[in-house]
């Protein structure tokens, strides 16, 4: 292995570039989660992890920015009525990021979903883009967990599955994946 | 295999919980209250299992039911279609 060590940089028009300003808004590591399983939480009564969907990242740079996005196909189905709708909260490390301003008793959540369409509150699947630059400030192991919110209880948010989910031609399953970027200072 | 998030909202709609997987193993009981027991949530997924199924075929049946009701009074099937998106069987 070899090493390079300079001692000063310039660009093309013989400027001398300075060190701290190299990696400026470059992407410095990339980790992801493919979630291949299923997984599913209650919607009401709170905010409830989606076991599994979670990505961790351990930033070099406290000035470091991280970009997270997700994808996640997703059903949520309400067994007992129309009206009822649940969403996805993501946190990082344990708290939660999606805080409105003046929200007053509206619950928090990125997205706000139903599914009682007469045609499929079976068997549908629809896919969820989430994305989220954050300045966690922290060089130490940062986790970003997405979670379930609803607005009352009997509600699910089904991952990767359909609420029937029968296993035939008919019904879906599929994956979902979560990447998180450093992106330099 | 039994449907656990189907039992859990049947028995139990006002508790927190998460389900990685399709197995009990997967099950994480956020509420206070006493996780329930695997046999507890198999012994209840038959009864659960025969409620959607009729709750699906009811709802098939609503929907030919509308169908018919709405072709008597002369529409026709791409009518329906267009007008109402339904689909007879």
């Amino acid at each position: 292995m070899s090493t390079l060590r300079f001692n000063t940089w310039q660009n093309t028009g013989g400027t001398e570039v300075a060190n701290s300003t190299l990696g400026t808004g470059k992407i410095l590591q990339v980790v992801s989660t493919t979630f291949t399983e299923t997984t599913s939480a209650s919607c009401g009564g709170g905010i409830n992890d989606l076991s599994g969907l979670s990505v961790s990242i351990t930033p070099s740079s406290a000035s470091s920015q991280v970009y997270f996005h997700a994808m996640i196909p997703y059903m949520y189905y309400d067994a007992a009525s129309s009206t009822r709708r649940g969403g996805f909260i993501l946190k990082r490390n344990g708290t939660n990021l999606v805080v409105p301003t003046s929200p007053g008793s509206r619950l928090y959540a990125l997205g706000w979903f139903f599914d009682y369409r007469p045609d499929d509150p079976w068997d549908s699947l629809h896919l969820a883009s989430i994305s989220w630059l954050d300045s966690p400030s922290s060089t130490s192991a940062v986790t970003y967990q997405l979670a379930a919110t609803g607005n009352a209880s009997a509600g699910v948010m089904y991952v990767n599955r359909s609420q029937l989910d029968t296993d035939n031609t008919n019904y879906p399953r599929s994956v979902a994946t979560l990447i998180a970027m450093e992106v330099g200072p | 295999m039994t449907d656990y998030p189907a039992v859990l909202i049947k028995l139990y709609p006002d508790c927190r919980w998460s389900l990685r997987g399709d197995t009990y193993d997967g099950l994480t009981w956020f509420s206070d209250t006493p996780k329930p027991t695997q046999q507890e949530l198999d012994d209840a997924w038959p009864a659960v299992q025969q409620a959607r199924q009729d709750a699906v075929a009811a709802e098939a049946a609503a929907k030919q039911s509308a169908i018919d009701k709405l072709a008597a009074l002369g529409l026709s099937v791409d009518e329906i279609r267009a007008a109402f998106g339904l689909e007879g069987n």
